[in-house]
């Protein structure tokens, strides 16, 4: 199973001179759950749609289990999609609809009703076998739709915004429904979504598509903690992003300084030189609101401020504080930690360095 | 009391019962207008009189001695194979017009859109005579092959049109979906987008059926030498006269025209229900 079983190699899609994607190298595993995420307009579901078949791509090469799919029509490609409107054919029955693609492929009688027996049960629907489609409830289409694509057992299942229609709560049951038969029938997921807590919560792999190019293409943990770009640190959760500039540097230390403070960070891959613009990002949980006095390790830098907002957020207190003319921060505390602190006030604040990310700006 | 009706001026009230009594008044003369010389024809073709004048009371003698009139029954199964034959035609290249109009675009394709609704904007008795000089042209033989190719000119359009209104509320990811499940082209043509449009080809279908029924001009100019549809037949008929079996023809085609359009609505508004 170490062999890819999708291969994107650096495809490109432009539609009348506008390119939507552009140079995407993507390389999935067999059995991966991977979440193509980026905002409305970024490319991720034409991705999906050259994967399906249903767009060609300008530039470049697709291949599905080592075989190339360039020129193979959509028919013929071993995936199915789940569409974001669920595509159910209205004329068919709920059984009809799943048994589409096996009477396609002629399949005998007595194994197609055994075969969408069982795909509805696997999304449990089994109770609504013979119900026409419009009878049923967005959330008990969606289950036919991934009943309708999964009977055929493909390689890849893709899944375009399959839960956009839904209300937030069947979102939430949806998703967890979605990671079961996942894990339950074991293929390969691809799923598009603009939603980067459901990426999050659901993916092994996220890729961040942005503007037609890939971000980066990691696991949730490392897409939160080491994004590759301001953008990917914007885009997932929420951040803290500060103008530097690299004032210094040694063997193993930058030295960067920024309207308010400066600091020492150790150096990464990046190939930065004194005089470079830099942005800095740090997430709001990582930073820490101590009293003016109170002691720091080495390397990690303080910065004082004011105060100048809270929110509550449940358990925890979004603290704003302005650090300098242009720069307000935001840091995340325990509604514990946070107790007493009044607006005006004025604080200081720590973090770690190895929760900062530096880009070259 | 208000000083309008102390004064004995017309009331606000007043003028509205007379704009309510006027607008009725206005209707009724207008579908006056438009049936009762239906309803008189439908009316003497039960006249026990040969004579399209009195009432002489009751009969439907008229309509037994239909079937007497060797050429009737001729005319009858001309007009029959004729528009049957055109439905044919105009149905399928209409309903492949009206996909294809919806779902691609070519240069010039507003031009065509025109063009192909001329036929029902033009005088028919244009389109009749160019018809017959078109068929003497090519030396096509005039006949019941002529008047179903002519029938289908002016009918196409209404199939295009209907196919084309269905086609707008078809969601084009159905297609794809099929696609995706492992259909050709061709099958999801017919396993998915006919059967989803299919209310709409049927009710142009009847609209085609309908229009050709009851045509006269281009069947008169194209018919050649014995192929009298029903329209022509009548027609013929009237020249000896407006006899009470003119009327219960008339009848019987109005009768059958009326219910393949009333079919068709009644079509057109489950569609819509069952779009819903």
């Amino acid at each position: 199973m170490l062999d890819p079983i999708i291969e994107l190699q650096s495809i490109s899609k432009t539609f009348e001179s506008v390119t939507v994607v552009n140079g995407v190298n993507m390389s999935i595993r067999a059995g991966e759950f991977v979440t193509l995420l980026g905002p409305s307009g970024s490319g991720k579901t034409t991705i999906l749609r050259m994967i399906a078949g249903f767009e060609q791509p300008t530039a470049g090469r697709i291949a599905i289990s080592g075989v190339e799919m360039n020129d193979v029509p959509a028919h013929r490609r071993p995936v199915n999609t789940v569409f974001q409107q669920y595509a159910l054919f209205p004329h068919l029955n709920v059984f009809d609809n799943i048994a589409f693609g096996l009477r396609l492929k002629k399949y005998p009688r007595s194994d197609i009703e055994k075969r969408v027996k069982a795909a509805l049960a696997m999304v449990r629907m089994e109770a609504h076998i013979q119900a026409k489609v419009r009878k049923l409830s967005g959330g008990q289409q969606q289950r036919v739709a991934i009943a309708r694509a999964i009977v055929n057992e493909p390689k890849v299942l893709l899944l375009d915004e399959p839960l956009g229609a839904l209300d937030m709560k069947l979102r939430r049951e949806m998703q967890l429904e979605l990671k079961r038969i996942h894990r339950d029938v074991g293929i390969t997921f691809i799923y598009v979504t603009h939603d980067q807590e459901e990426a999050m919560a659901m993916s092994d792999r996220v890729a961040v598509i942005h503007a037609g190019h890939l971000a980066q293409f990691a696991p949730p943990e490392e897409i939160y903690s080491q994004p590759s770009t301001p953008f990917v640190a914007g885009f997932i959760g929420e951040t803290n992003l500060i103008e530097a500039i690299v004032s210094d540097a040694d063997a193993d230390h930058w030295r960067l300084s920024t309207e308010s403070f400066s600091l020492s960070v150790r150096k990464r891959n990046h190939d930065i030189v004194p005089g470079e613009r830099v942005t800095l990002s740090v997430r709001p949980e990582a930073l820490r609101v101590i009293g003016g006095s109170q002691a720091q390790e080495p390397h990690q830098p303080i910065v004082t401020g004011t105060l100048t907002e809270r929110v509550f957020v449940g358990a925890m207190v979004k603290t704003f504080v302005r650090i300098g003319p242009e720069t307000i921060v935001q840091c995340l505390e325990t509604a514990v930690a946070a107790q007493g602190r009044r607006i005006g006030e004025e604080v200081a604040l720590t973090w770690n360095c190895d929760h900062m990310v530096t880009f070259p700006s | 009391m208000s000083t309008a009706e102390l004064q004995g001026r017309p009331t606000r009230s007043d003028r509205r019962r007379l704009a309510s009594t006027s607008r009725i008044v206005t209707l009724a003369s207008v579908y006056a207008f438009l049936y009762i010389p239906i309803i008189i024809l439908i009316l003497f073709s039960f006249n026990n009189s040969r004579l399209n004048a009195t009432w002489m009371g009751f009969t439907t003698s008229w309509y037994g001695t239909l079937p007497d009139h060797p050429n009737m029954l001729n005319a009858a199964e001309i007009s029959i194979v004729v528009t049957l034959g055109q439905t044919v035609i105009s149905t399928v290249l209409g309903t492949m017009g009206g996909i294809a109009l919806h779902r691609y675009r070519f240069p010039g394709k507003k031009v065509f859109v025109y063009f192909l609704y001329i036929p029902i904007v033009i005088p028919e008795v244009v389109l009749a005579v160019s018809l017959l000089l078109f068929f003497n042209q090519v030396s096509f033989p005039l006949g019941v092959v002529a008047m179903m190719v002519g029938h289908t000119t002016f009918t196409i359009p209404f199939v295009v049109l209907v196919v084309r209104a269905a086609m707008s509320g078809f969601d084009s990811s159905l297609e794809e979906a099929a696609r995706d499940l492992g259909a050709t082209e061709w099958q999801t043509l017919w396993k998915v987008t006919i059967p989803i449009i299919l209310p709409g080809i049927i009710v142009g279908a009847l609209l085609s059926f309908s229009q050709s029924f009851d045509d006269f001009t281009t069947s008169f100019f194209v018919d050649g030498m014995g192929n009298d549809p029903l329209p022509v037949y009548i027609y013929g008929l009237m020249r000896h006269g407006v006899s009470p079996v003119v009327n219960a023809l008339a009848a019987i085609i109005l009768a059958v025209t009326l219910i393949f359009a009333l079919l068709g609505e009644r079509i057109q508004r489950v569609g819509k229900l069952a779009r819903r």
